[in-house]
């Protein structure tokens, strides 16, 4: 049934054995061997990732709305624990995955040229795309230190739970803590110009059709989302929100 | 035209390497490259010198046996262009050219320009074939191929298998000459029934050979001398994820 010469199966293998494995097992294999794989898996919870940064973002954009309705929507989350319990989990989850994944291709891209070039000229590469995994690793150091100061209110100025718009201004008041979330906001806003359509690419997404346009709408969209995020720290600085 | 060359030179594999550096006084414009290091290595010969080893063939830019870096790029400045089809009329006359050899793990240097690349050879054997009978050829209208198909099949088919695309991938990945192999099989109905198996088993021994992973650079795409474009490589990945997917056994 399998069409294949015995020959092509690995010495000492019968073609049964070889490929009598079932859908789960064949599937998780096949994310977690190949690189093409953990390719897959980085994507997809990169993707998850991508559409939380999107929602997190509209959320902290009520800042300019005022006061109540910042505190209102923050209320609003925290006073439904059944799904923002869950949503923790996947993007804790999303996160643990998307690390390790990034890891292992990382060491294995790695010790794939041992020997460097003496000159070497990218042509079609960016920036972006070559900092990929310090970018990445930057955003994580940040990401645990905005959960210390926003979320559990451990650093910065006084905390309190129930007034989250007036954390952010507090914060951001201080030069210090709205400069380490603008250095932050810009190392995701890299990551994603090119992490948003190697996602794509990587599930499958490309004709020649639509690969410019992909390419563009994606880094378009970083850098809208990376404009976004600053805005905040910046509004505060310049004192539009007080 | 004068042309001043830094070369790797490197005895053996097991052999440290340098650059040497080398005057040429008076080059043809009209020369290809290789024929320019032709003229270096009969004027080594006569000083006594061992020549420059490089890998060459057809010379007509078909057999995909050239190949090395000038300047940092692989193949050398020309887009879609191999080394042997070069003419050095590219370059401005004084110009100082270093030239270097594939650098990856699975592809160990032999001697100077040289590379084993029977890494990409091993890759083929492991699915990047149909398995029919030979015999009589079969009636040409038996499988008839949509035209866009056939000319999308063929601009995978294009490979050359020179090894430009890990040279140039920062991670030394060999995912586009797979995905050309994978897609141009994929693509034709003789290609179907071991299509599923085919793109794992490859991908599979690339990973094996020690190659890197793809991470989009597209730097292959950029020196590739047949231009061949990463939209394989998207093909290559939907065909590995339906081969997780699917509910029969592959
Ligand atoms: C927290 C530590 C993180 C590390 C160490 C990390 C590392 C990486 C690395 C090394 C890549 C490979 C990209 C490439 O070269 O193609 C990558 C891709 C990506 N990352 Fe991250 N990342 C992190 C956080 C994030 C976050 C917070 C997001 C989303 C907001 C994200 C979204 C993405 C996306 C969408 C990709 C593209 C996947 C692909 O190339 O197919 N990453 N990451
Ligand atoms: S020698 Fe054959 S392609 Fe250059």
């Amino acid at each position: 049934m399998c069409g294949n010469s015995p020959a092509a199966n690995p010495p000492g293998k019968p073609v049964e054995e070889f490929f009598a494995e079932d859908m789960a097992v064949r599937m998780i294999k096949t994310l977690t061997q190949t690189t093409v794989g953990q390719k897959v898996l980085m994507a997809v919870t990169g993707l998850i990732l991508f559409l939380f940064i999107l929602g997190h973002l509209s959320g902290n954009l009520l800042i300019f709305a005022g006061r109540e309705h910042m505190n209102e929507y923050a209320h609003f989350l925290h006073e439904h624990p059944k799904f923002l319990w869950p949503a923790r989990i996947v993007l804790l989850f999303c996160f643990f995955v998307h690390i390790v994944a990034a890891a292992r291709l990382w060491l294995k891209n790695r010790s794939a040229r041992e020997e460097g070039y003496t000159i070497y000229l990218p042509i079609e590469t960016t920036i972006a795309a070559r900092t990929m995994i310090y970018g990445g690793a930057a955003i994580f150091f940040f990401l645990l230190w905005h959960l210390l100061h926003l979320t559990f209110g451990v650093v910065g100025p006084r905390f309190d739970p129930n007034d989250v718009y007036g954390n952010v201004v507090r914060g951001f008041q201080n030069p210090a803590i709205a400069g380490i979330y603008l250095v932050g906001v810009a190392c995701l806003c890299a990551h994603l110009y090119h992490g948003a359509w190697s996602l794509l690419h990587t599930l499958g997404l490309s004709a020649p059709e639509i690969d410019c346009a992909k390419k563009k709408a994606a880094r378009i969209l970083a850098v809208l989302i990376g404009l976004g995020y600053a805005s905040i720290p910046l509004a505060v600085l310049t004192g539009v929100v007080r | 035209m004068r042309i001043r060359l830094k070369v790797w030179r490197q005895e053996s594999r097991e052999a440290a390497g340098r650059f040497e550096t080398y005057d040429l006084d008076s080059v043809n414009e009209h020369m290809s490259f290789l024929e320019m290091l032709d003229v270096l290595n009969e004027k080594l010969t006569l000083e006594g010198k061992e020549p420059v080893a490089f890998d060459h063939d057809c010379r007509e830019g078909i057999c995909g046996m050239c190949g090395f870096l000038i300047n940092g790029i692989a193949h050398g400045p020309e887009k879609g262009t191999t080394l042997c089809q070069l003419h050095m009329r590219h370059f401005q006359d004084g110009a100082e050219l270093t030239l270097e050899p594939w650098r990856a793990k699975a592809f160990p240097v032999i001697k100077d320009l040289i590379v084993d690349r029977s890494a990409l050879d091993r890759v083929i054997q492991a699915g990047g074939y149909i398995s029919v009978n030979t015999g009589s050829a079969p009636e040409a209208n038996i499988h008839p191929v949509p035209k866009d198909t056939a000319e999308k099949a063929m601009d995978a088919a294009a490979c050359i298998g020179c090894g430009a695309c890990v040279a140039a991938c920062p991670n030394a990945s060999a995912m586009l000459f797979t995905a050309a192999k994978v897609s141009h099989l994929g693509l034709m109905p003789q290609g179907q029934p071991e299509r599923m198996q085919r793109v794992k088993k490859m991908i599979a021994a690339m990973d094996a050979e020690g190659f890197g992973s793809c991470t989009n650079h597209g730097e292959c795409q950029a020196v590739c001398p047949k231009e061949i474009s990463t939209e394989f490589i998207a093909r290559l990945n939907r065909d590995l994820i339906r081969s997780a997917l699917l509910l029969t056994r592959v």
